[in-house]
């Protein structure tokens, strides 16, 4: 396959930002096991806030994984052939995401070491049992679907009959994996700030938001045209998502506050206003047509999902106690070697998906940075 | 268990027996004493906290690993060979009844001389969670939790609620469902349907010094 092995290859700039990435993900493989060694001592985290930035990400890039669904959806149920160029990026990136939210799963673990005891003794009664065998199942479709149709590109051939009932299995079930993440907090009965039906809704549609804002950003970033039609698109999936997940915060606000119950509003903090503050800047933008629209929904996303949400659930605790939580520097680094474990992933499906896309139109592969 | 607040004075010599009993790691209180104002009008009174081993335990049905489960007399036992550190059951127990060991916690040479056992769950390691389990070695031996054993003021009973009997440190046994029904006895958040095993008797006509007579004095003290 010589198209993947050019699509490797890269000038200058690529190799510094492979070897940036390198280099952020053996300081977080330390840092890490410092952490396995001393304990999660080493986090922000707490007695009394249990759950801090790695379950915060994990619960993010779900959401990102399950967007694909917003370009798999419309190109394969619907034949909106507009999406035919960006459909694969979706895919893939899902792939990468849902490696990036098992690796905060994994780095939030006080026995990594025993992983396996999920699988040695499966509880149905857990949420978070039905969580890992839906992640694992979106992994295995995406991987095998994108596969195909990445090897179909390659051959110039189209894609394999057989995949497309996977694909379309691959639709609900990317809406099971947010919803069924969304229950791991909305089923507790000690923690009023989860405790909402319509949590597992606005999970879907930050996910929505946040997804395709991503994608547009990475076509960017990779200086792939998509086309001005799948552009407007996306933008307007990314826009209508977040007026629907602002809408809904909107009502947790009214809820919480006009019912006047302690409980419900305790958990609304600065840190939360902020959150929505930075939501609602975001949708504005959005509205606004501003170029600077998926920017500022992914940024508000990453922090009101990825940073705020799950700490903001354990403050103050079920007995009354506020314990601030603020991420320590080992924290911070596991994250950042986790999100350039993503990155490196992206990077490479997409020069390989890119470059087999260019080769099917003949021409040469325009590649990041190179 | 039945806590008669009547008579908790919040000397929390019960948390002091349960962590020498248990080797109990700094930080953590498997049985707690909270003085609670329930609005300021009423006077506070002294509220033991410990697990409250429910019967509809929201921490068992969110363990994905089976780690912590519930014996057959009502028990809720915690397994630390199994437990992965997900903190799960933290997040789902509504009574901030389980911890978790965030580093190493500090050993002593006794604690660490037992071998480890899932009736007393000592030596403590780091990475995973731990709680009350009520003494499930005392019991074998027909004995109270070290709590009960060691409460001065007989605030703590424990027994068997199919025996209809509860007995405190003083020996005192009494029919429990007659001091839950005469002493209007309730429980922690009943209405999340947790079921606890762990009643309370109401802090009324208490049997010692108010907190507030407490205080006042401790301050004339000092």
């Amino acid at each position: 396959m010589t198209v993947l092995a050019k699509a490797m290859l890269g000038g200058r700039a690529y190799r510094w930002w492979l070897t940036a990435l390198a280099a952020a993900i053996v300081t977080g493989v330390l840092l890490w096991l410092r952490q396995w060694h001393q304990g999660l001592a080493v986090t922000g985290m707490s007695r009394d806030v249990a759950w801090g930035l790695y379950i915060g990400q994990f619960t993010f890039f779900v959401g990102v994984a399950a967007s694909a669904v917003t370009v798999v959806l419309p190109y394969y149920l619907h034949a909106w052939r507009a999406f035919a160029r960006v459909v694969i990026l979706g895919e893939l990136l899902a792939i990468a995401s849902i490696v990036v939210s098992l690796l905060f799963v994994l780095v939030d673990m006080g026995r990594p070491d025993r992983l396996l005891n999920v699988l040695l003794h499966p509880s149905p009664s857990s949420l978070m049992f039905w969580d890992m065998l839906a992640l694992a199942g979106y992994l295995a479709l995406n991987v095998i679907v994108a596969r195909a149709a990445l090897a179909a590109e390659i051959d110039g051939a189209p894609p394999a009959t057989w995949t497309r009932g996977l694909v379309l299995l691959s639709i609900p079930w990317a809406v099971s994996i947010h919803t069924v993440t969304a229950f791991l907090y909305a089923g507790l009965a000690g923690r009023p700030f989860w405790l909402t039906a319509a949590m597992a809704p606005r999970f879907l549609a930050s996910a929505f938001a946040a997804g395709p804002a991503l994608l547009i950003l990475l076509c960017g970033a990779f200086r792939y045209d998509i086309g001005e039609e799948a552009l407007c698109k996306l933008r307007l999936v990314m826009t209508y998502a977040m007026t629907a997940n602002v809408f809904l915060a909107l009502m947790e606000v009214f809820t919480a506050f006009y019912s006047g119950i302690p409980g419900h509003a305790a958990p609304y903090s600065s840190w939360t206003w902020l959150s929505g503050g930075f939501a609602a800047a975001a949708l504005a933008l959005a509205l606004g047509r501003s170029r600077y629209a998926p920017a500022a929904v992914f940024a508000s996303l990453a922090i009101d999902k990825g940073v705020v949400l799950i700490p903001a659930g354990f403050i103050p605790s079920p007995s009354g106690a506020v314990t601030p939580y603020i991420p320590t520097a080992v924290e911070l680094g596991i994250v950042l070697a986790i999100w350039s474990v993503g990155a490196l992933l992206v990077t490479i499906l997409f020069r390989v998906a890119i470059a087999a896309r260019e080769l099917d139109a003949g021409a040469s592969p325009q590649c990041l940075a190179s | 268990m039945v806590f008669d607040l009547a008579k908790c004075d919040g000397c929390r010599d019960c948390t002091k027996a349960c962590t020498k009993m248990h080797f109990v790691p700094p930080m953590q209180e498997w049985i707690k004493v909270y003085e609670v104002e329930d609005n300021q009008a009423a006077g506070s009174y002294f509220l033991p906290r410990t697990c409250m081993h429910c019967d509809n335990p929201p921490c068992v049905r969110g363990c994905p690993v089976g780690a912590t489960y519930k014996r057959t007399d009502g028990i809720v036992m915690m397994d630390q060979d199994r437990c992965i550190g997900c903190r799960n059951c933290i997040a789902q127990c509504p009574y901030s009844a389980r911890f978790f060991n965030w580093g190493e916690p500090p050993h002593t040479p006794e604690e660490m001389k037992a071998a480890y056992s899932v009736e007393h769950n000592y030596p403590h390691r780091k990475g995973v969670v731990e709680k009350c389990i009520m003494c499930p070695e005392m019991l074998r031996m027909g004995m109270l939790p070290a709590c009960a054993d060691t409460c001065k003021m007989g605030a703590i009973y424990f027994g068997d609620e199919f025996e209809d009997a509860v007995t405190n440190g003083k020996g005192e046994t009494m029919q429990f469902s007659k001091i839950a029904e005469t002493g209007a006895g309730f429980r922690l958040m009943e209405e999340l349907g947790t079921e606890p095993r762990v009643y309370y008797l109401p802090p009324v006509n208490r049997k010692y010094p108010s907190p507030e007579e407490k205080h006042m004095h401790d301050a004339t003290k000092a």
